[in-house]
């Protein structure tokens, strides 16, 4: 496998001056919040990297829901005001592509387009998808944008569903990050991998890519989301892969691992759902 | 690295039933799949009309592999799924627990589990305090590849794609590349989607659905209905294949994409954005424009789309554009979102193995935009053929496989 490299990494959270660090603001004027942090983040780091797009820059964007501002504005304008006045704007600005859709439109990405959803590994997904496009030549450069954000319809349900935990704080933000041969980090490790969703599935899944990574990864690990995990759990995992630490903060869903790959320490990132993640890096991301 | 990547599994299910037996009198014969929505209620809709696939015969089918309890609280979506890739597996002659361990499964969807979510947002709207949230926690698509890591005993390595109505191309297309690079010897891919109030509305909302026939090519087109789908296709290494001696459906030969870059919604009215993506699938698969048999087109019956579709054909095919039969099965199946392309390669094949080439169903007047060779009967033995996928945000998705006894 050929030497690629992530970052450097840009992140930008929710902020009131958003607007101010769009290239093109009026072009997204219709566009919802998690859109314009992808823009601005993607807009940062692609100046960081020194990358000028063409069709062969490829885009992977990851995010583990869809948007869902406009989704639960849609669905909700649907049952008050009934189904014929239901919006055609807010409909299209709620698939899971729209970030994608924004990123080419203002930006010029033209090539390879993907967005990946589903977990909070789908920026781990879209590393992996970058990685192997590079290595197939499918692209000559590739940048990597994971949006975390939420609504209070999903926050409610994770506050019910794990009510025994202290009130779970969220984080609203984007993160980008080239994919390439040179000029960031290089990427020792990224995997994920699904058994099943209960725990000892789940350590399963830890274990199979602590084995696969650890010759390349001799740090301890961070665990990117540590009180969805029961202590036992967590436990078991430290049996498998030594001491392990955990990120402090606010819950990010799959900009989590990312938050947490700036120290430079490998990343484990278990889904609530199922998916395990383990990404690392041969040093502290730029 | 240049592997060759075959086919050796296969499952789909439709409105119109499930597989190659199902499929193939009803596409010969034009049957379309629509009738009444009865799955939510959709009084004061613009259009009432959907595609549901036949979700007792699901059941059954499910209920021979797996016990009733572990089915329990499972969303049409989940279940077609599931139903999808264990029907697959065994079509490619593998048992889960010879799988190499975790298997690549790159699996396409628009909508994950959004049936369940519907659910408990009605909990939700009526009294949030009694809406049962796990029943949210269980929407994104990992929660679907866990039930079916979970139910086959199979552990997978998962990417969940979603790029609009071109995702099934998509998430074949990126295993196809990882195969064909040498970054993995077998895996799955297909993609899922189902009649949701949600989708419904939406796109009822934005005028693309028709209670007319759908007319994909015709002058007075109006537009689709929405139909349920799930489509899983094996793909391995032809190597792998021989060593185990697995039947072959068929070779995938090429891939392409590309980005229009011209409206959030309408594609490129020019064509330039799909010629780009078929000149990247054609070049992939080292295959000639007059090699092409059959294109199942993406075909959505709106006026944009099947006019850019036209035209991108006739820019990326030249002279053999005007030649190649062209047809679109979703007027029989309606649009799958995530699963449209999956379903539709499946139909490729269907159409490679059995030997005919889909006639176009309800094509009264051909728009004279749309200058490409509709397809008008079921003539013809395609041995090479190729599938369209476009989608929101200029989204394009192009395959290019060939029929398995070429496979030498």
């Amino acid at each position: 496998m050929s030497r690629i490299t992530i970052g450097p990494i840009r992140v930008v959270e929710a902020a009131p001056d958003l607007d101010g660090r769009l290239p093109r603001p009026n072009s997204l004027r219709r566009a919802g919040d998690d859109a314009k942090r992808a823009v601005a983040a993607a807009a940062a780091a692609l100046q960081a990297g020194g990358i000028a797009v063409t069709g062969r820059v490829g885009l992977y964007v990851g995010m583990q829901r869809a948007p869902l501002e406009y989704t639960v504005q849609f669905i909700e304008g649907s049952y008050k005001d009934g189904p014929r006045m239901a919006s055609p704007m807010l409909f299209s600005e709620s698939v899971a592509n729209n970030a994608a859709t924004h990123l080419s439109l203002t930006l010029g990405f033209k090539g390879v387009v993907q967005t990946f959803i589903g977990s909070r590994c789908a920026g781990i997904q879209a590393v992996i998808a970058a990685r192997d496009d590079l290595e197939s030549g499918a692209i000559d450069e590739g940048l990597v944008v994971v949006l975390g954000s939420s609504h209070r319809v999903t926050m409610d349900a994770y506050n019910a569903a794990y009510r025994h935990r202290k009130e779970i704080p969220f984080q609203h933000a984007a993160v980008a990050l080239p994919v390439r041969r040179e000029g960031g980090t290089a990427l020792a490790y990224a995997g994920t991998c699904c058994f099943g969703r209960g725990p000892g599935q789940k350590l399963q899944a830890v274990q199979h890519l602590w084995e696969d990574a650890a010759p390349r990864t001799p740090e301890a690990p961070v665990l990117s989301r540590f009180c969805l995990e029961t202590a036992p759990t967590v436990e078991a995992i430290m049996n498998v892969t030594g001491p392990i630490t955990r990120r402090a903060g606010a819950e990010g869903f799959a900009l989590e691992p990312f938050m947490s790959l700036m120290s430079g320490s490998p990343v484990i990132c278990i889904g609530e759902e199922g998916t395990v993640g383990l990404i690392a890096l041969e040093g502290p991301l730029p | 690295m240049s592997r060759r990547v075959v086919v050796t599994g296969l499952a789909y299910v439709t409105a119109l039933g499930f597989n190659h037996d199902d499929h193939e009198p009803a596409l010969r014969e034009g049957r379309v799949g629509s009738a009444p929505i009865s799955r939510f209620d959709a009084s004061g809709f613009k259009t009432g009309i959907g595609g549901q696939c036949d979700e007792r015969r699901l059941e059954a089918a499910l209920l021979e592999r797996f016990d009733a309890r572990a089915l329990r609280g499972l969303g049409v979506d989940t279940r077609m799924i599931l139903w999808a890739v264990s029907e697959a597996l065994e079509d490619a002659g593998l048992r889960p627990d010879a799988c190499p361990a975790p298997l690549p499964a790159v699996l396409g969807t628009t909508l994950e589990g959004l049936w369940q979510a519907e659910q408990w947002y009605a909990e939700y709207r009526r009294n949030p305090a009694k809406a049962r949230p796990r029943r949210l926690l269980q929407e994104p698509g990992g929660a679907q590849v866990a039930t079916i890591a979970d139910l086959l005993g199979l552990p997978l390595e998962p990417s969940i794609v979603s790029n609009a109505c071109a995702t099934g191309v998509s998430a074949i297309g990126r295993l196809f590349r990882r195969i064909r690079a040498g970054g993995a010897e077998i895996g799955i891919a297909g993609g899922y989607d189902c009649l949701t109030r949600f989708i419904q509305l939406g796109f009822d909302s934005i005028g693309a659905l028709t209670s007319k026939p759908c007319a994909p090519f015709d002058r007075a087109r109006s537009g689709f209905f929405i139909g349920d789908g799930a489509a899983v296709l094996v793909l391995e290494s032809l190597d792998s294949a021989r060593r185990r001696g697995a039947r072959l459906h068929g070779e995938i030969l090429g891939y392409g994409e590309s980005v229009d870059g011209h409206h959030q919604t309408h594609p490129d009215p020019t064509g330039s954005g799909i010629a780009r993506a078929i000149r990247d699938a054609l070049d992939s698969a080292g295959v000639r424009p007059e090699e092409i048999d059959y294109v199942n087109a993406h075909g959505t019956a709106t006026p944009a789309n099947d006019a850019a579709e036209a035209k991108g054909l006739l820019l990326a095919l030249g002279e053999a554009g005007r030649k190649v039969p062209v047809s679109s099965t979703k007027a029989l199946v309606g649009h799958q979102l995530g699963a449209a392309g999956a379903v539709e390669q499946c139909f490729c094949f269907l159409a490679m193995e059995r030997g005919f080439v889909p006639p176009q169903a309800n094509l009264r007047e051909q728009d004279p935009e749309c200058a490409v060779s509709v397809a008008r009967g079921a003539e013809g033995r395609p041995r090479t053929v190729m599938n369209n996928a476009f989608g929101f945000g200029g989204a394009n998705g192009v395959l290019v496989a060939r029929r398995a006894e070429e496979t030498a």
